[in-house]
């Protein structure tokens, strides 16, 4: 008999005799004594993916490990997948890597032959695909098994492996937390699609080893319906007394599902249905590298900054193409905005969720800068041609629609597992489409003009009201929401042009509407009144050479902001975005320093922003 | 007829002659090669359709490659009238030529995305394929390594310190008066940072700094406060006030620790690591050379 095979069968019985054997290998490191509330923001990314995801493994992420991941993350040099080397200009101060849990880890084991899965039928069938070179049926499987009736009854991984897998992944997050200075989060990607309408969720823990390893992720091909998925991480609590929570993302690739006013099942969404996605989705992903998901065009036709980093051609699984009708259910301004209407009918908000952004890189690496993007996956890792390659077999999306995005900001007490996770289900949490923009945002009743000049703002902002992610309730007489703003530029990256303040709101008709404020403009513009526009920053921007200056635009800009138009009868949310001056976008780079050439039609200038979770104003 | 001595001679030497065997030799192989050529030039313009082929053909017309999208389109071809069969193999054998036509006019290496790819998959090739055990360095071997890579592991010097800010952006010397005058409030302890911020503005960035890596302070802060929270030393006490892009910082330093080497203990498996892919990276250029190598270079260039 086989000498690994018994040691392997050994090994499976210590392990499911053993409880909660691994140990944390870190340290506990906390060298401020932890404040009463958030003094500073951490940056980082919670989704990002490495050769353990079956898609990932078969497009070509054959070497990038999520140890590899976690180096980069924090700030060492590595090489890409393709040999080419690269660094972040500083280091993040968080990641999750969370591969898809649909195969997880088993087509880089078919690829390494391991025994634990060539033993099974399916690995073999998988191992057998790779050394005939044929990656890409592996990939035709794992797109299948997203739409759940799709995968072969043949293709389902005994438990057993999937909890070996699930294993070096947990042990390999907790091998590199380092609390206080470098926080890893342990999670994974449930990646449904129904009728390949992306309804894709990141799935992260508060906890550690003693708790997740309980748990083996639950992929598309337990269920393709969110709520059976909600049932899942209410079943992990209940075992365990850990934490855990949901970060939906690409609801432009949903074709109208990730915000419908039905449940997968076809029923509309009851009150319970709303408690419930509050409950375990605080959050959403807005903006990451399959485009931008704040609002659209159509949506938003007043807002001129709306045209950003679109993805509107079809669903996720490109089988069906978009109609203007499925925009409303797709971005986060209107979903916020829905969310009011089925408040006002079943009492609680489905949609209350805070915004944060992440890249969804396949290649192991989070790069967000747009001088130093290396894409999504490893065709599209920077060579002369990437902008005309498609991002996968069947696939069609050109590599030039991708986006150097996006970042998640979070302002907690301290960088540790817990601290980053309990600002999350508060949704003190901001996104960026990648560069380190702060962004701070307070709403109260009584701010003045002058406190948010003191250097204890923060101090005065808590103590007079809530930070973003909070609601203002029943407003005092004749007294108006007033948001208290500082916005500071990335240090190593451009200046900034404005800040606006984005409100929703309900009517007493029931219709929802938006409207922008320009609350702080850098140089001497004025804002304009009703019906005009705001003159612009201008630009600096040299294309031919991929460069810009911080001639113009304002390092810092503050605001204390009173809602001139406000109706206390009507719900109401207010988020605030921040935007950069121009600067040269992604692929201006690669046409100055490859020599690319970029096709017709494809964007050279880009504006960089932060989006805020928004405050809620009820009545 | 007998040949004359001299002639056989001749022929003799004849027959010992380098180029007279070249050119027999060559002809030979001339003629097995045409030989041979004729027969494949025949194969090569042979097409042959079969059922397997023509799905294969809509399933990459289809881009879908699933089983279930496999079955659906093997009944739409069991399903097609004749007519459209027979269209479907017109467009079969056009596409099919065309492609094996623009193969020998070598039009696959003057397309430059088809001759990236092709030699990026080579890439992939020369750098996949095992030739020796990568995993396992000698403990020898990782020392040298770090120590030629030494640079790379050096941890960066940082500070943990907290700063009280003014406000430049209104008059320069209004904010250098105020700060001084809190330094000299703070050092007497007739206020404390709590109420020094009082009299201070807002800061773009952070209150504190715990434990943060010099570049990262001195891009808030700039080099000038970088200088006095690395260079002097730590005794708590308050300094300043200095200039920075944006105004005039106090600032109180409780903790620096050095740039500093790691033992090779505590990085030993990032060492290995970074050996394992130099090693890899060396063999893919070694390997990369010696087929350059069987290749001659000729260039016109002066």
């Amino acid at each position: 008999m086989n000498a690994r095979l018994i040691t392997f069968l050994l090994a499976a019985l210590v392990w499911s005799s053993s409880t909660a054997s691994a140990q944390p290998s870190s340290t506990a490191y906390s060298p401020v004594v932890a404040t009463k509330y958030p003094r500073r923001v951490y940056w980082g990314d919670l989704h990002l993916h490495t050769q353990c995801s079956a898609d990932a493994y078969s497009l070509g992420t054959r070497h990038m490990t999520p140890a590899d991941a976690f180096r980069f993350a924090r700030g060492e040099a590595v090489k890409t997948e393709t040999g080419q080397p690269t660094r972040l200009k500083r280091p993040l101060d968080f990641l999750a890597v969370t591969d898809h849990a649909e195969y997880l880890g088993a087509f880089f084991h078919a690829g390494k032959r391991t025994p634990e899965l060539l033993q099974t039928s399916v690995g073999a069938r998988w191992a057998g695909y790779l050394a005939n070179g044929e990656d890409r049926k592996l990939f035709t499987e794992f797109a299948d098994a997203l739409v759940g009736r799709g995968a072969r009854e043949d293709s389902r991984l005994p438990d057993f492996f999937k909890r070996f897998v699930w294993r070096e992944l947990v042990n390999e997050a907790e091998r590199f937390n380092e609390p206080g200075r470098f926080t890893t989060i342990v999670g994974y990607e449930w990646s449904a699609a129904v009728d390949g309408n992306n309804l894709h969720r990141v799935v992260l823990f508060r906890d550690g080893p003693e708790n997740t390893l309980k748990h083996i992720p639950y992929s598309s091909l337990d269920s393709i319906d969110p709520e059976d998925l909600w049932k899942a991480l209410e079943g992990y609590e209940k075992e365990t007394s850990g934490r855990v929570l949901a970060i939906p993302h690409n609801g432009n690739g949903s074709n109208g599902m990730m915000f419908a006013d039905t449940t997968i099942a076809g029923q509309p969404l009851s009150t319970d249905y709303a408690a419930r996605r509050s409950r375990w989705e605080p959050v959403y992903e807005v903006t990451q590298v399959k485009g931008d998901g704040e609002t659209h065009p159509y949506l938003s036709p007043n807002d001129e900054f709306a045209d950003y980093e679109r993805w509107d051609k079809t669903n996720i699984g490109g089988t069906r193409k978009k109609e203007p009708w499925m925009l409303e259910y797709e971005y986060a301004r209107s979903a916020l905005a829905r969310g009011l209407a089925h408040e006002s009918r079943l009492g609680v908000n489905p949609f209350a969720f805070g915004m944060i952004g992440s890249t969804d890189s396949h290649i192991g690496i989070t790069t967000t800068t747009e001088d130093n993007f290396f894409g999504k996956f490893v065709s599209s890792e920077p060579t002369v041609n990437r902008m005309v390659t498609q991002m996968a077999p069947g696939f069609p999306v050109p590599g030039s629609d991708f986006a150097a995005s996006g970042l998640a900001a979070v302002w907690a007490t301290d960088n540790t597992r817990e601290a980053l996770f309990d600002a999350l289900t508060r949704k003190e949490v901001y996104a960026t489409t990648g560069n380190r923009i702060t962004v701070r945002l307070f709403g109260g009743w009584d701010f003045s003009p002058a406190d948010v000049k003191r250097a204890d703002y923060a101090e005065v902002g808590y103590s007079k009201g809530v930070p973003m992610g909070g609601t203002l309730n029943a407003a005092p007489r004749s007294k108006a929401p007033v948001l208290m703003i500082t916005a500071t530029k990335d240090p190593d990256e451009a200046n900034l042009d404005r800040i606006q303040v984005i409100k929703g709101w309900l009517d007493a008709s029931g219709k929802t509407h938006e409207k922008i404020y320009d609350v702080a403009l850098s140089g001497n513009r004025r804002a304009a009144s009703n019906g005009g526009k705001t003159p612009l920053v201008g630009s600096t921007v040299d294309i031919s050479n991929a460069t810009y200056s911080n001639s113009i635009g304002a390092e810092s800009l503050d605001a204390v902001w009173r809602d001139p138009d406000f109706d206390p009868k009507l719900r109401a949310f207010y988020y605030v975005r921040v935007l950069e001056i121009p600067t040269p976008r992604w692929t201006a780079y690669d046409a100055k320093r490859l020599g690319a050439t970029i096709p017709s039609g494809v964007k050279s200038v880009t504006v960089e922003r932060a989006y805020t979770s928004p405050i809620w104003y009820k009545p | 007829m007998t040949v004359p001595s001299r002639s056989r001679g001749q022929l003799t030497k004849l027959l010992r002659e380098p180029l007279v065997h070249f050119i027999v030799i060559g002809a030979a192989l001339f003629a097995l090669f045409t030989w041979f050529t004729s027969e494949s030039e025949e194969e090569s313009r042979r097409i042959v359709i079969t059922q397997e082929r023509l799905l294969e053909f809509m399933q990459y017309r289809n881009q879908t490659f699933s089983d279930s999208a496999r079955d659906r389109l093997e009944e739409m071809l069991r399903s097609m009238t004749p007519a459209q069969k027979a269209n479907l193999v017109d467009e079969y054998i056009r596409e099919e030529v065309l492609h094996r036509e623009a193969l020998a006019m070598g039009l696959d290496s003057t397309d430059y995305v088809i001759r990236r790819r092709l030699a990026q998959t080579m890439e992939y090739v020369l750098r996949d394929s095992p030739e020796e055990d990568l995993s396992a360095p000698s403990y020898e071997e990782l020392r040298q390594f770090f120590l030629n890579n030494v640079q790379r592991y050096q941890n960066p010097a940082r500070a943990t310190l907290r700063h009280v800010f003014f406000d430049a952006s209104s008059g320069e010397a209004g904010a250098e008066k105020r700060a001084r005058s809190t330094l000299t409030a703070l050092r007497s302890n007739a206020i404390d940072f709590e109420a020094a911020l009082t009299r201070s503005d807002r800061f773009p960035y952070f209150q504190d700094y715990a434990d943060e890596p010099r570049p990262l302070i001195e891009s808030h802060l700039g080099p000038e406060v970088a200088d006095a929270a690395f260079l002097k030393p730590v005794n708590s006490e308050w300094q300043g006030p200095y200039r920075s892009r944006s105004g005039f910082h106090l600032i109180q330093v409780t903790r620096r620790s050095p740039p500093s080497t790691p033992n090779l203990e505590s990085v030993r498996e990032v060492v290995a690591n970074d050996l394992r892919n130099a090693k890899v990276e060396e063999r893919l250029e070694r390997r990369i050379k010696s087929l350059i190598g069987q290749y001659r270079v000729e260039s016109t260039l002066q």
